[in-house]
């Protein structure tokens, strides 16, 4: 390039623009490239705390009542079949099941319900209740169950 | 143009709205500094519910930060529209406008985490909504709620975003655009002041744990209604981000598209607000429709934040005392209350559990607002007893049971009165929906008290002439220290210097007869029969004196009928309790509606009392159904523990019936735990195929109270009072006794089953009293024409007046009134070998031919309506003459007489065996 052309004014603008241009890019690079693994520590970070809650443990009595009974995080129905417990988690929208109407399992914040085998009675639920497996508790007779 | 010269719809020398909500903002912020002092998140239920027990002050800052923050809401909603109207977007630069729109949702961030922090049941619902909903956003979505709202089990996340996070972050967006850090003074203090005229006298609630409603924050309502809607919540979710886009988007679309944006998006601010006013006046529990307002104790509490608390101690306990998990505040005032047992236990339940009120305020006359002095009452029993956490699945059924409905009241009276057909009522009847029929308003008049919806108001024990009650008719009782204490109140209350009460009823298992005599001791008097009374019609006066009844053989009742004395049922004498047999699946129903009692009837005599060759049917403890197992578990009763229980024939397990290896019955009083040997049935009763059909009470029902003569009127002009609706009427039903009478009962004939012949019925022989034997003028107008109809009724009854002697072979084989012809003289005039009977009634002749107090004629067939139910009948001529036929002989022969024991055995044998003395009933021909 001459040196008449490096002193007009137009193609200095130009550099200055480009060279803005360009430190503008490799600042954005810079962030991305720093925030990256910061934001990856986070994700992790969040999910690790996710996954370690431990499940809780439910302890069902043994002379529990016909129908649905709310015990926290699980939901027990006794019917002629024996005892089923379900998550009281709605699948709707994870509010706590803590009643049971007629035989069926209602939800106080939307009015979902679901019938005794956990499936949906009324919405707006479309899910079934999440099935827990019972381990018998043979020192009180009744049964433990893990709800997530 | 600096922006705080455009213009705007309100432009006050307080400045604009923008200038306005950045007010509230900052008064919310600073009051929620304030109130982070004696707020905790690891507790933030019990930290508030302290708060507004014990420090009105704070109560007057957390009121503050309320309403700043729900003023900051439509003031920054006015304000978005107030420079979207004026199209003042491209005033700011594009970053600043981008802000702006995040701004919207770290808004609504700030509103709704505030409402968790509340850490009550509305708020614990509302944080697993909002963590899922946002979790359910594709690919970021855990990550997210997880960022937000950590596991959804802990406040800490949440207290941290709205203290710090969304607050900082919006306030520098706010004073970015806005170019001023601080807000503007005049606009500050006229916020300031309304907040603050707001927060003197509204005060935000709390839920207590144990109102059924579950809602979000009204600005949320609308959300809710569009979820309770939706099958897809990502959809709604995705329609608010949508909406927030949609503003955003508006600085960068054309003229005309962004004008039409404009007013769409005014549309939706009024159909959401539609929708959040459905949420909050039109929804109820579950969601379901059902008209509620705002100011329960857990929405609004109207009151002035420094009202004096006179009633509360002069210094607080500490800790405060607790209930449910919380503190209580009734408990302050209330504290040391015994008698209730240990079932219901204050220092567990609280008192609000039951009596209702306002549990987080120490002011006697707020805490009192909405309570029940009376709980128990059927009204609000779902709410109370019922509750999801204590006996929610036992109300429904006592809702649904005879004593709540009077179903079988009902069909029978309005069948006697020819409002429904052969006896069955077309559905179950309840006794709150009776109409205005002649059937209907009688025992609106003169029956309807006696049902558990009937409200139990005043304090006291359920007396002589107690009705209704609810739960607390049969489980509230009064022990003599807990009366004595209630008298002493009530005589302290007068005087204007009661404390509050220390002794409460106990709400228990142990239901005494006292507590079925209000309501048993009317109608069939079962009540009365049991304990061996029976109701004079004319107390007999003394020649010479003015009678005095005599304590040894009368009883005057608080209602000042007058009963003598004549033989208990053998029950009674051996110290059974009514719910010695009556058991809890029997009494409260099992949430089938039944239009009679015989049909909820669960234990009959031959469950205790086996037959011969027979055993009773067993179940151990382990088999117990859950609530039979939890009463037994209750009722503590000494001695060793049992484990194989009697099971009645209907399947009802009966867990007082203890049954050893060896089949031997012992039976328990509930209340006591004391035993009892229970003998079988002898042989003789069910020996030999003449008494086959018998049922126990045939022979061993000593005595029925019978009133055939009463008479039922009507008389237009004058007054009564309509239980049902709570007011006196104009024309009343007028009830006039004939001369009660203690005789055996008449015998009739039950059709208990069809058996698998069609033409055979399993057929029961049992007891029956007059019930109708009147003529009925349903006319109701003064003056009209009478609209009369006979009835020649007989009802079927359990007198409850059992002995272990039976009847005589004569008092039922040749008795007029066994048989159902009437009081008269029945005399077997013999000739020779053969005789006929002859029955010469002693009651006068009714319209129909038949004396005034029989159900069939003599040797004929019973006509028309026979009873109110159609399974029952009286004797046919055959059986009348079988009967009679036996009867014969018993007018020779002793019961005991090996003659007559033949003739039990085998009749028709007896007859060809007879001797040449014999003779033998013949009948005309």
């Amino acid at each position: 390039m001459s040196a008449d052309s490096s002193r007009n004014p137009r193609s200095q603008l130009e550099h200055a623009t480009r060279r803005r241009d360009r430190r503008r890019v490799l600042r954005r690079a810079a962030a991305w490239a720093i925030g990256a693994p910061f934001a990856t520590a986070l994700v992790a970070m969040l999910n690790r705390h996710r996954e370690s809650r431990q499940p809780e443990a439910v302890q069902i009595p043994a002379d529990v009542p016909d129908g649905f009974s709310a015990l926290g995080s699980a939901l027990v129905f006794r019917g002629q079949d024996g005892v089923r417990a379900y998550s009281s988690r709605c699948p709707h929208l994870g509010c706590r099941i803590d009643r049971g109407v007629d035989d069926r399992a209602v939800c106080p914040c939307h009015g979902s319900s679901f019938h005794a085998d956990g499936t949906v009675a009324t919405g707006p639920a479309t899910r079934p209740l999440v099935t827990l497996r019972l381990e018998p508790d043979p020192e009180t007779g009744g049964w433990t169950a893990h709800a997530p | 143009m600096p922006l705080d010269d455009c213009p705007s719809i309100v432009t006050t020398r307080a400045g604009t709205l923008g200038d306005w909500a950045a007010a509230a903002f900052a008064i919310a912020a600073v009051s929620g500094v304030a109130v982070a002092v004696p707020y905790d998140p690891a507790a933030g239920y019990s930290s508030l519910a302290t708060l507004l027990l014990t420090n009105p002050a704070g109560v007057l800052l957390r009121n503050i930060h309320y309403w700043s923050g729900q003023l900051c809401l439509p003031l920054t909603a006015a304000h978005i529209f107030d420079h979207l109207r004026t199209r003042t977007e491209g005033r700011v630069r594009t970053g600043v406008w981008l802000r702006l729109g995040l701004a919207v949702p770290l808004t609504a961030f700030i509103m709704l985490s505030g409402f968790l922090l509340r850490d009550d049941a509305d708020a614990q619902q509302a944080l697993r909504i909002l963590a899922e909903a946002t979790g359910r956003i594709p690919w970021a979505g855990t990550a997210l709620a997880t960022l937000f709202f950590g596991t959804a089990v802990q406040l800490s996340p949440v207290y941290v975003h709205h203290v710090a996070t969304a607050t900082i972050v919006v306030w520098l967006i706010v004073i970015e655009h806005a170019r001023r850090v601080w807000p503007r003074t005049t606009a500050f203090f006229g916020v300031l002041t309304i907040t603050t005229a707001l927060s003197l006298v509204f005060s935000p609630g709390l839920h207590d744990g144990l109102a059924p409603v579950i809602k979000g924050p009204w600005y949320f309502l609308g959300f809710q209604e569009l979820l309770h809607w939706s099958t897809r919540p990502l959809v709604v979710v995705g329609g608010g981000a949508g909406v927030v886009g949609l503003i955003a988007a508006i600085r960068f679309l054309p003229a005309r598209a962004g004008g039409v944006v404009r007013v769409s998006l005014l549309v939706v601010v009024f159909v959401y607000a539609a929708l959040c006013g459905v949420g909050a006046f039109l929804r109820g529990e579950h969601w379901s429709w059902g008209v509620t307002t705002l100011t329960g104790p857990s929405d609004l509490r109207v009151g002035w934040v420094f009202a004096a608390t006179p009633d509360a101690p002069a210094r607080l306990p500490v800790p405060l005392p607790q209930a449910l998990g919380r503190p209580e505040g009734c408990l302050v005032c209330h504290a040391g209350v015994t008698g209730l047992g240990n079932a219901h236990r204050p220092d567990a339940l609280g008192c609000a559990s039951c009596h209702g009120g306002d549990v987080f305020t120490l002011d006697k006359a707020r805490a009192h607002r909405g309570m029940d002095a009376v709980a128990g009452n059927l009204a609000n029993a779902r709410l109370r007893c019922g509750q999801a956490a204590c006996h929610p699945t036992v109300v429904p059924r006592v809702e649904r049971s005879l004593m709540a409905t009077m179903g079988g009241v009902i069909a029978v009276n309005r069948s006697v009165f020819g409002e429904t057909t052969n006896g069955e009522a077309s559905r179950p009847a309840h006794v709150a929906a009776l109409g205005q029929s002649p059937a209907d308003t009688h025992l609106r008049q003169l029956c309807a008290s006696c049902h558990l919806g009937e409200q139990k108001t005043d304090l006291g024990p359920n007396g002589e002439d107690a009705r209704g009650g609810g739960c607390a008719a049969c489980h509230l009782s009064y022990s003599d220290e807990t009366l004595a204490a209630l008298r002493r109140y009530e005589a302290a209350k007068a005087l204007g210097v009661a404390d509050a009460p220390r002794h409460h009823p106990a709400v228990s298992l142990d239901i005494g007869n006292g507590q079925c005599f209000g309501c048993h001791s009317r109608s069939g008097r079962i009540a009365t029969n049991y304990e061996g009374w029976h109701e004079m019609h004319d107390p007999p006066a003394s020649a010479s004196d003015p009678w005095r009844p005599s304590p040894s053989t009368t009883r005057v009742l608080a209602d000042t009928r007058v009963f003598e004395r004549v033989l208990p049922d053998v029950h009674q004498q051996r110290g059974l309790d009514c719910i010695d047999c009556h058991t809890a699946r029997e009494v409260m129903g099992d949430g089938t509606v039944l239009d009679r009692k015989g049909h909820a009837r669960r234990v009959t005599c031959v469950d205790c009392h086996v037959t011969p060759g027979s055993r009773t049917a067993t179940v151990t403890r382990d088999q117990l159904d859950p609530e039979s197992r939890r009463i037994l578990a209750a009722r503590k009763w000494p001695g060793p523990p049992a484990f194989t229980f009697g099971v009645a024939r209907s399947g009802e397990a009966l867990i007082n019936l203890i049954v050893d290896g060896s089949g031997t019955a012992t039976l328990v009083r509930k209340r006591t735990g004391e035993r009892r040997p229970v003998r079988p049935a002898l042989g003789v009763c069910t020996a030999g195929k003449g008494h086959a059909r018998l049922s126990c009470g045939a022979c061993h029902t000593a005595w029925a109270p019978r009133c055939p003569t009463c008479h039922t009127s009507y008389d237009a002009t004058a007054d009564a009072y309509d239980w049902v609706a709570g007011a006196d009427v104009r024309g009343a039903w007028k009830e006039e006794a004939g001369p009660f009478v203690a005789n055996a009962p008449t015998l009739g004939v039950r059709r208990v089953a069809r058996s698998a012949d069609a033409r055979a019925a399993l057929e029961t022989i049992e007891t029956f009293v007059p019930g109708m034997v009147m003529t009925l003028d349903r006319n109701r107008r003064a003056g009209g024409q009478p609209d009369a109809v006979f009835r020649r009724i007989y009802a079927r009854v359990e007198p409850h007046t059992t002995r272990r002697e039976a009847r005589s072979c004569v008092s039922c084989h040749a008795n007029p009134e066994a048989l159902g012809y009437g009081r008269g003289s029945l005399l077997f005039e013999r000739r020779d070998r053969t005789g006929r009977w002859r029955f010469t009634p002693a009651a006068a002749l009714s319209a129909d031919g038949l004396p005034a107090d029989a159900w069939i004629p003599f040797l004929g067939e019973g006509r028309g309506m026979l009873s109110t139910r159609d399974d029952v009948r009286p004797f046919s001529v055959a059986e009348q003459r079988r009967l009679l036929a036996a009867g014969a002989w018993g007018t020779c022969h002793a019961g005991e007489s090996r003659v007559m024991q033949d003739a039990i055995r085998d009749f028709e044998a007896a007859v060809e065996a007879r001797g040449r003395a014999c003779a033998i009933a013949a009948w005309e021909p």
